[in-house]
């Protein structure tokens, strides 16, 4: 057998013993910089041709990937539509809380430097023959309410308007005079003048100051706060409203003042007291 | 040639679809083995495995070395079966499949690199891979088919 023959007919061994040879050789030699710059150049033009493959391919695929969205859409729609539901109830409660926040800020704010402690209190009874006369609070001896404490209302947010003061107190409840009861009598002042008198309830929702001096410079629009006593009996610079109409009594000689109270005392659901 | 390489393309894209990647190139290989012999499987295993070692980052001769083994083994069973019966090609493909782990174990073992270890795991196919590949064989098959109806 020639060597043309012997190569002939073992042509596959031959052929995979040169393969081998040269892939083993590749290995051995083949350094890191020399493979990437023949790869590179691959890259390069296979690029051109891989690109407009890749895009094609993808189209259906892509595709595909939309109709699986579209089938989970719906599933996640409901769940987008119960989160948006709990997010409006959640931003409502935070808006109560927002408004809460900002009255109690503003309670807190025009709180007079010496003052007591506020204590809120909810209006557990009020009867209607005695709608202007008195009420009952859920506070008592307990939470540290006195006789004479102020009662206050802060219906309106910039400021705590005086409604009555503490008449009588129980373990865990408190009568409420309100100064628009006849047995009510508060001392009062102009604000910004010397004027003063006592704020005397007749029942109706306008109180007036009695026992004005006749010199005295009450004008209507004028601002009514209460008068700070030597014993502590009344806390000073409390609004109680403003005059809404002043005359002269030729009977007694003082001048007396309706006053339109600034505290809407006809919807009280609860109340501050200013305990000491 | 550039077909292999535009399926390449498209494997790579099926694999990431799918996350089955036919060896295109092993497919080819044993395309050579069943429909043109054992001499020209060698040779175009070894081809093959260059261009795989330009496209995958892989040791450079590795997947050369591998492809020819493949061609060069399973080139003895080249007329000994009917090569257009599926379950032929597919059984073809996971012997290759097997035998092309078997080396580049082999090759991972020889040659201490850092980077084989990838190349190993980029280069080894589960059978899930190697039966992928059968769509490419008869694809070829369609492609290289003769005039007188022969592939």
């Amino acid at each position: 057998m020639t060597v043309r023959e012997f190569l002939r007919v073992h042509q596959a061994t031959v052929r995979y013993l040169g393969c081998a040879a040269v892939s083993v050789g590749l290995l051995s030699v083949s350094s890191a910089e020399t493979v990437q710059a023949f790869r590179s150049i691959a890259a390069y033009f296979l690029g051109l041709t891989q690109q407009p493959v890749h895009r094609v391919v993808a189209y259906p695929s892509d595709i595909a990937g939309r109709l699986m969205a579209a089938v989970y859409a719906t599933d996640e729609n409901e769940r987008l539509r119960d989160l948006a539901k709990r997010m409006h109830v959640y931003k409502i409660r935070a808006e109560q809380l927002e408004q809460d926040h900002a009255r109690m800020r503003a309670v807190l704010g025009t709180r007079p430097t010496g003052m007591g402690r506020l204590l809120n209190a909810r209006v557990q009874r009020r009867e209607p023959h005695q709608w202007f006369n008195t009420l009952i609070i859920a506070r008592g001896k307990r939470d540290g309410i006195v006789p004479d404490a102020p009662v206050l209302t802060d219906r309106c947010m910039e400021s705590v308007q005086i409604i009555g003061r503490i008449w009588s107190v129980e373990e865990e409840t408190a009568r409420v005079l309100l100064i628009t009861d006849p047995l009510s009598g508060i001392p009062v002042g102009i604000a910004g003048k010397t004027a003063q008198g006592v704020l005397l309830g007749n029942g109706t929702p306008e109180p007036t100051i009695e026992y004005l001096l006749p010199e005295s410079d009450v004008a209507p629009g004028d601002r009514v706060v209460t008068v700070t006593l030597p014993p502590g009996i009344m806390t000073g610079n409390l609004d109680v409203g403003s005059v809404v109409s002043v005359e002269l009594s030729p009977r007694t000689g003082f001048k007396s003042a309706r006053v339109t109270l600034a505290g809407n005392i006809s919807v009280l659901d609860h109340v501050l007291v200013l305990v000491p | 040639m550039v077909f292999l390489v535009l399926a390449d393309a498209v494997a790579a894209r099926l694999a990431i679809v799918t996350g089955i990647k036919p060896d295109v190139f092993l497919a080819a290989t044993v395309f050579t083995v069943l429909y043109r012999g054992h001499a020209p499987a060698v040779l175009t295993g070894f081809l093959l495995g260059l261009c795989a070692d330009l496209l995958q980052p892989t040791v450079f001769g590795a997947n050369a070395l591998r492809l020819a083994t493949v061609g060069y083994v399973l080139g003895w069973l080249h007329g000994r079966f009917n090569e257009d019966m599926p379950h032929v090609q597919a059984g073809m493909l996971v012997a290759a499949s097997c035998l092309g782990i078997l080396i580049m174990g082999l090759e991972a073992l020889a040659v201490s690199s850092v980077s084989f270890g990838y190349s190993w795991r980029v280069a080894v196919m589960p059978p899930a891979d190697a039966l992928a590949g059968v769509p490419v064989i008869v694809l070829l098959a369609q492609i290289l088919r003769r005039p007188d109806g022969t592939s």
